[in-house]
């Protein structure tokens, strides 16, 4: 159990508009400087949606910090109740858009009070339960949810419809899954330190993925020690929260391509994780891959095995600055406890041996 | 009793996290909470959504047209496009919405100089205040910043920022689609008999400490859908030479009920017992209010509300609850502008020696302060502490308060509380609001007043009809109350804490909630 202590940044002054890999700032060296550093900073990157906050959720929880209490869950009580609101109201939302009917008169009823008035307080009352997942069970709401490609939506909203009998209760605490499962949407940056033996200490740095918030990335490249990127795997098919004409792949790629070759990160060791595998793998099972990569063989679209590889080589034909020797590739799914465990430990032991290596 | 009040010394810093809550909403009140957060902000380099939230404010209090524009531009070229140089994080969705408001608006002002849309911003504006909300601003209240900021602050400034943890009060907002639930009737309990002044703004206390009347700090926002449906809640008490019984019996006549509640008639159109699905019998009423002293603005209202009669027994009151619902439609009246209705009255017994104190009096000569199972008393004790009224008191009515300082020899004496939900919109004015609730407050006292003379000449009778009083109150006595008198029936938010909350909502939980044995 490491001592964690979640801080706010770093004393004043240490980030710069204009960092260069030169810096002179004491506390900001750049990798060249960071090997005999007490604290390896560790940027957790990539665009909206790729599952940052989530593996930043996870590894304040292996570590005890924050969702472990109940009282401290029951505080996400309301961010859950929103989640599932706003999940219902988008998807109501999305049949009206796609034109689709919700067929049973008691669902549109439900439909038209979800726009309307519906607040997380009332979801206390259990009968709420039944008449969301009532709604959820519509044909019309399931065929949207099918098409769920063609709008915005949250990865868990199946996993909050299915919880409902729990959710809309007046006991309800919300479990270490729900908080995990929780979406919200990371503005800002913000970060925690742990100890991670030798007398050093990790810190992880948690930001913001759309457009805008990449802007306030740059303020912490000069002190960083080590990237982890993350990318989702199940975002073949999606286009972006905020420019709804563009393919989230493409913006991944193009997100990496400046990271990875960012002079700033020349020297220091680079993670690429392709995260959701779990949704990824279910996805494929139904919707065609192939169909949007030209250059995948149809005949192996149902084989996770060959898309996560094609998909690996589309990003690491990107890299055309970093040393591939100090890059590594792996699979996750944040959503799962005992995998992102075993991932992050995977990541930290090759983050020290590089450091080692330095 | 003063719930907010702690010792000063003895809040460790550790323990203000497990006593109060920080919400957003709170720092828009206090400029030096807002200005520690807008620099945490900047140092996670995330400023624009305040300034965001801030310039939409700004944009929507402005008044002249050429104005307005300038901001709203000033904000989309600034905020919204792509790339603009404060940038805020929303969907292409909600982007788009507000490009198209403008390209709407631009092809109006060529023809007419019409203006941007006073809502183009809303939705972003309540998508970033969210985020703000769920994200940045909980990680800023576990800050060390924010302990440190806190560490140089009293407990007086924290209560300005926080609430107490499971103070549910301050969320409530009632459903008025439907009939009056235990939410409701533990709401106005709270209410009713929290007399403290960090929940309380006291508007007057009548000379002779017989009346009273404060409005609520908080301001409560009872329709989400409605654009400013935001209010206060008044409460009035008086203190009434006779018992609560006589008191409620008082109240049961239709004219007495009509006087108070400032309405022009009252008239029941449907009673609904006590079943499987509904907890309480309601009686469902159409009420015309006027608005006697404000009828050169206002139009007379007319609203249906549910209404039911209960018994506390831990607080040994009887409560009389009403609230609006749209179960039940009237056709609307041009003359009459439709009313939301939330109102409740308390009767409890109390010293004949009673009278109301400032709330600022010291506690211990402060017998508004408790509300408990008061027997009736005359003690001498009491009596004297209660005509230490100090002489330099004097107010503009206090001659006609004066009158009714001394009820005389009586047997009984009673408390009647009224907490009622009062919208803002046609009285922004504080000063003007005060006085319309101190008008009030006398002549409701007045009406009191006049009913004991007229009534207690009478014994008290029982009316005939009383729109449903009586019908909700022995159907709630019958089902509810034993012969056995170690039941306790109460409605109780802090009971909550206690592991217990919102014990029985919906109305067909049963009683185990709040039945404690």
């Amino acid at each position: 159990m490491g001592n964690i202590v979640v801080s706010p940044h770093d004393k004043e002054g240490q980030h710069h508009m204009m960092a260069t890999p030169t810096s002179n700032n004491p506390n900001g060296g750049s990798a060249a400087t960071a090997k005999n550093k007490s604290e390896i900073t560790v940027l957790l990157l990539g665009a909206g949606e790729s599952g940052k906050s989530t593996l930043f959720k996870q590894v304040q929880f292996f570590h005890g910090v924050g969702i472990t209490h109940d009282q401290e869950r029951i505080e996400l009580i309301e961010i859950v109740r929103l989640n599932v609101l706003e999940n219902a109201k988008n998807l109501v939302a999305a049949t009206q858009h796609l034109n689709i009917p919700i067929e049973q008169p008691e669902n549109r009823e439900t439909a038209k009070l979800i726009i309307n008035s519906l607040n997380t307080n009332d979801l206390e009352d259990p009968s709420w339960s039944k008449r969301l997942y009532s709604l959820w069970k519509d044909a019309g709401i399931q065929k949207a949810y099918e098409n769920r490609e063609k709008f915005q939506l949250y990865d868990s909203t199946e996993y909050l419809f299915e919880n409902l009998d729990r959710i809309c209760s007046d006991k309800y605490v919300p479990t270490v899954v729900d908080v995990i499962r929780t979406r919200t949407k990371t503005i800002g940056i913000t970060d925690m330190k742990f100890d991670v033996g030798d007398g050093k200490q990790l810190r992880l740095v948690d930001v913001g993925g759309q457009r805008n918030e990449r802007r306030k990335w740059i303020h912490f490249f000069n002190t960083v020690d080590a990237v982890v990127f993350l990318t989702s795997l199940s975002e073949f098919d999606l286009n972006l929260y905020e420019d709804n004409g563009y393919w989230r792949v493409k913006e991944s790629l193009r997100v990496f391509n400046e990271v990875v070759n960012n002079a700033l990160f020349y020297k220091v060791p680079f993670v690429l994780l392709f995260n959701k595998r779990d949704l990824f793998e279910k996805k494929i099972a139904t919707k065609s891959f192939s169909k949007y990569f030209s250059g995948f063989n149809e005949a192996e679209e149902k084989n996770p095995v060959a898309c996560i590889e094609y998909m690996t080589k589309l990003f690491l034909n990107e890299i055309t600055e970093h040393p591939l020797d100090t890059v590594s590739v792996k699979t996750l799914s944040a959503i799962d406890h005992d995998n992102s465990k075993q991932v992050f430990e995977e990541v930290k032991q090759f983050i020290m041996t590089q450091q080692h290596r330095e | 009793m003063f719930k907010f009040k702690r010792n000063n010394s003895s809040t460790k810093l550790e323990d203000i996290h497990l006593i109060y809550e920080f919400p957003l909403e709170a720092i828009f009140d206090v400029p030096e909470a807002k200005e520690e957060f807008r620099a945490y902000l900047k140092r996670e380099h995330n400023e624009e959504p305040l300034l965001f939230y801030e310039e939409v404010e700004d944009f929507k209090r402005l008044k002249f047209e050429e104005n307005k524009t300038k901001k709203a531009l000033f904000i989309l070229k600034t905020y919204v496009m792509p790339n603009s140089s404060h940038e805020i994080n929303i969907s292409s969705q909600y982007r788009q919405n507000i490009v198209l408001g403008f390209e709407k608006s631009g092809q109006l002002t060529s023809e007419k100089n019409m203006l941007v849309d006073e809502t183009i911003f809303d939705d972003s504006q309540s998508a970033i205040f969210y985020n703000l909300k769920n994200d940045t601003y909980p990680r800023f209240t576990k800050s060390v910043q924010f302990n440190n900021f806190l560490k140089q602050k009293d407990e007086a400034f924290i209560t300005s920022i926080s609430v107490l943890k499971n103070t549910k009060y301050m969320e409530y907002i009632p459903k008025f689609d439907g009939l009056v639930c235990d939410r409701d009737i533990q709401f106005f309990s709270f209410m009713a008999f929290n007399d403290d002044e960090e929940v309380w703004d006291e508007i007057k206390v009548g000379a002779s400490g017989r009346r009273a009347c404060y409005q609520s700090k908080k301001e409560f926002n009872i329709d989400e859908n409605e654009e400013k449906a935001n209010g206060k809640l008044l409460k009035q008490v008086f203190i009434l030479p006779c018992s609560k019984e006589q008191a409620f019996n008082m109240f049961s006549h239709t004219q007495v009920r009509q006087d108070i509640l400032d309405a022009e008639s009252i008239n029941q159109l449907d009673y609904i017992p006590i079943s499987k699905t509904n907890k309480y019998a309601q009686s469902i009423l159409k009420i015309v209010i006027q608005m006697t002293g404000l009828t050169w603005v206002m139009k007379p209202r007319q609203a249906v509300v549910a209404g039911t009669v209960v018994k506390d027994t831990k607080r040994n009151c009887i409560a009389n609850i009403m609230k609006s619902t749209n179960s039940v439609l009237l056709p609307e009246k041009k003359s009459h502008v439709k009313a939301r209705v939330l109102s409740s009255s308390f009767f409890v017994d109390c010293y004949t020696t009673t009278h109301l104190n400032k709330l600022k009096d010291p506690p211990h000569t402060n017998h508004s302060m408790s509300s408990g199972d008061l027997r009736k008393s005359t003690s001498s004790a009491s009596s004297t502490s209660s005509f230490s009224r100090k002489s330099s008191v004097a107010f503009d009515d206090s001659l006609s308060d004066m009158s009714t300082e001394s009820f005389g020899p009586i047997e009984n004496a009673c408390k009647v509380i009224c907490v009622s939900y009062i919208d803002l919109q046609s009285m922004q004015s504080d000063f003007i609001r005060k006085k319309f609730f101190n008008a009030k407050n006398k002549a409701a006292h007045t009406v009191f007043m006049n009913s004991v003379k007229e009534f207690g000449a009478l014994n008290f009778p029982k009316p005939k009809f009383s729109e449903g009083l009586y019908d909700t109150l022995d159907a709630f006595t019958s089902h509810y109350t034993t012969g056995d008198n170690d039941t306790v029936m109460t409605w109780d938010l802090e009971e909550e804490e206690e592991g217990n909350m919102y014990p029985c909502y919906p109305a067909n939980a049963g009683l185990k909630g709040f039945c404690q044995m």
